[in-house]
């Protein structure tokens, strides 16, 4: 990765940089002050026990990412603003008239966005663990070393998965309020699909972002694994057909619209098929009206707005 | 070295904004780029540096297109002082900015250029004036040490001192450094003074490409009047008729040959006298009389 381009981005990210990290120690300080020592060890001492059988389930006193809610949604933050700030704020449009090909600015952007989201996380598993082990000794701990390992990396995974998805929805909508109501949009109306459909048997979408029970650490670490993958994928299929014409349209790639339109269209009809009908037809109309109005806002813009008068002064004065 | 684009095409929204635009352009060359507003001009130099992504057509330097060999973008530079990403920034941040990714970028340059307009470098770019951030801009893309600046409405809004300051830089970049420049302006007398020749955008599409050495050879601007009170065929078959006031015709040549003045004198005018050619001439006639022909 090219020594100036790394530079570049850090002295881009440098300020949101020290923010985030203070807010890595403030978050393991309130660890270690909101708990007595003896409290602190009590997750690892919980994770000991389903050695005993042999299994390695997550269960609520090992629920490690119910744990550090802060550093979560730190991750997705990081992810998010950094993303759009660099996307809205036209720095992407430098780095593109750089000389470097897109492949080579996307994988130094992907790693100099990517470290520090692992290093927060190690910051914080690895000096919570530390005290608690040294609260402990190893022997009372009942568990391997692999499996502790697994347990922090399933930990640190989680947080990359959070960061890229979060890059990949500010690379996806290149709009900064309509990036937050799309996914909020999308977070509910998939969350209730999956609700719906699981219920009966499980609750995976609650067990995928905070495991409560019953899931084993493999098939969780498997998951934010291809989230990353595909998360990772898909930016740099988006950073690719970047253009600098959209930045502030809704779609940083305008063809993408119909491939929300559509998910959000399966999914209302799926909720809307299995929700509660009173419920659900406010969800429905409210949802059509983002659908269409993410459609055709452009052309209801250009040849509608136009003739009532008061369209948008800066779509118009857009310089060509 | 030379930038050639060949068969470039842009549309935004569905609208083609660019379509079969080639030109030459060598480094140490002034280049104008005029047209109506909106005819494009903004898409092609965003097209050529790379901020958009174009949807046909090749970019090279020097036979190496960008799309096969991008590091030769970096010999293309266009600050724009409306959009960027530095407007939150200190100058001296900025000028950091531009040292990491720009090799030859001049700081001690760009520095003594900013205390020449008693800029402050902890001064952040978006306190500026306009003025000032048009200087400030155009300094950035001269010291960057880059050998083809494309410079969009660079004279626009500014007050003459400034104006005077920035074309003072051009010149001084171009002689000393044979930095070549693409400059978009709606300004041509500026433009006229500092181009060696102009493109004209027009319906999406480079309409001409002029020399203002060959043009200032090759046409002629006439003031004519003539004994009858009407406008002799020949006029507005080999010229383009600029303004008739009373029996005084102004007329327009693009290639005024040996046939055409003899034929005018033919007609036994009672006055033709040259009239100095200016870039607003061809202007006019490129845009305002519809002639398409140039």
């Amino acid at each position: 990765m090219p020594t100036a381009l790394k530079k570049e981005i850090r002295l881009r990210e440098r300020p949101l940089f020290i923010i985030s990290f203070l807010i890595v120690i403030i978050l393991v300080l309130l660890k270690l002050t909101t708990l007595p020592a003896y409290q602190q060890a009590a997750p690892l001492m919980h994770l000991a026990k389903p050695q005993q059988h042999h299994q390695w389930y997550f269960n609520v006193y090992v629920n490690f990412p119910a744990q550090a809610y802060g550093l979560f949604f730190l991750s997705l933050f990081w992810g998010w603003l950094n993303g759009i700030r660099d996307n809205v704020g036209r720095f992407y449009n430098f780095l593109t008239t750089q000389g470097y090909s897109r492949k080579t600015i996307f994988k130094t952007l992907w790693w100099e966005r990517a470290w520090p989201v692992l290093t927060f996380g190690l910051i914080y598993w690895g000096s919570l663990t530390t005290i608690w082990i040294l609260s402990l000794s190893w022997s009372t701990l009942k568990m391997t070393l692999l499996q502790l390992l697994l347990i922090i990396f399933t930990n640190l995974l989680i947080n990359q998965a959070a960061w890229i998805m979060m890059t990949l929805v500010s690379l996806f909508f290149s709009n900064i309020i309509f990036s937050l109501l799309a996914l909020a949009a999308f977070w509910w109306t998939a969350g209730q699909t999956i609700y719906y459909l699981d219920h009966p048997h499980f609750d995976l979408w609650n067990n995928f972002l905070y495991p409560m029970t019953d899931l084993r650490f493999w098939p969780l670490f498997g998951i934010y694994l291809g989230l990353i993958v595909f998360g990772t994928l898909i930016s740099y299929w988006l950073f690719q057909h970047y253009s600098g014409e959209n930045i502030g349209e809704f779609f940083s790639v305008p063809q993408t619209r119909w491939l929300f339109s559509i998910l959000m269209m399966i999914l209302v009809a799926t909720v809307f098929y299995l929700m509660p009908v009173v419920s659900s037809t406010f969800i429905v109309i409210l949802l059509f009206i983002v659908i269409t109005v993410t459609n055709f806002w452009s052309t209801i813009q250009r040849r509608i707005l136009p003739y009532l008068k008061f369209h948008s002064k800066t779509h118009f004065n857009r310089s060509v | 070295m030379k930038l050639t684009v060949t068969d470039l095409a842009k549309q935004i929204q569905h609208h083609q904004i660019l379509k079969e635009i080639s030109f030459q352009w060598a480094a140490g060359e002034i280049v104008g780029l005029v047209g109506r507003n909106g005819a494009g001009k903004t898409t092609l130099m965003r097209c050529l540096t790379g901020q958009y992504r174009t949807d046909h057509g090749e970019i090279a330097l020097d036979q190496q297109p960008f799309s096969t060999v991008p590091a030769g973008r970096q010999e293309l530079i266009m600050v724009d002082p409306q959009q960027n990403f530095f407007k939150g920034y200190a100058l001296k941040t900025v000028a950091t900015f531009y040292a990491e990714l720009y090799p030859h970028f001049d700081q001690k340059h760009f520095s003594e250029l900013m205390a020449q307009q008693k800029l402050a470098p902890e001064k952040r770019f978006r306190d500026l004036s306009k003025g000032q951030q048009a200087y400030v801009a155009i300094a950035l893309a001269i010291t960057s040490g880059a050998k083809f600046i494309l410079l969009d409405e660079p004279f626009d809004g500014l007050d003459l001192l400034v104006r005077e300051d920035i074309i003072k830089l051009i010149i001084k970049a171009n002689t000393d450094h044979q930095q070549g420049f693409l400059i978009a302006s709606h300004n041509l007398t500026e433009l006229d003074g500092l181009s060696d020749r102009v493109l004209f955008l027009k319906h999406e599409q480079l309409v001409a490409d002029v020399s203002l050495e060959t043009f200032r050879t090759q046409s002629k601007k006439l003031q004519l009047v003539f004994r009858q009170n009407q406008v002799p065929q020949l006029l507005s078959d080999q010229g383009q008729i600029l303004s008739i006031h009373g029996r005084v015709i102004e007329v327009f040549f693009k290639d005024y040959t040996e046939e055409i003045d003899q034929a005018l004198k033919t007609l036994d005018p009672v006055l033709m006298e040259n009239l100095p050619l200016s870039l607003s001439d061809l202007f006019k006639v490129e845009y305002a009389y519809g002639k398409d022909d140039l």
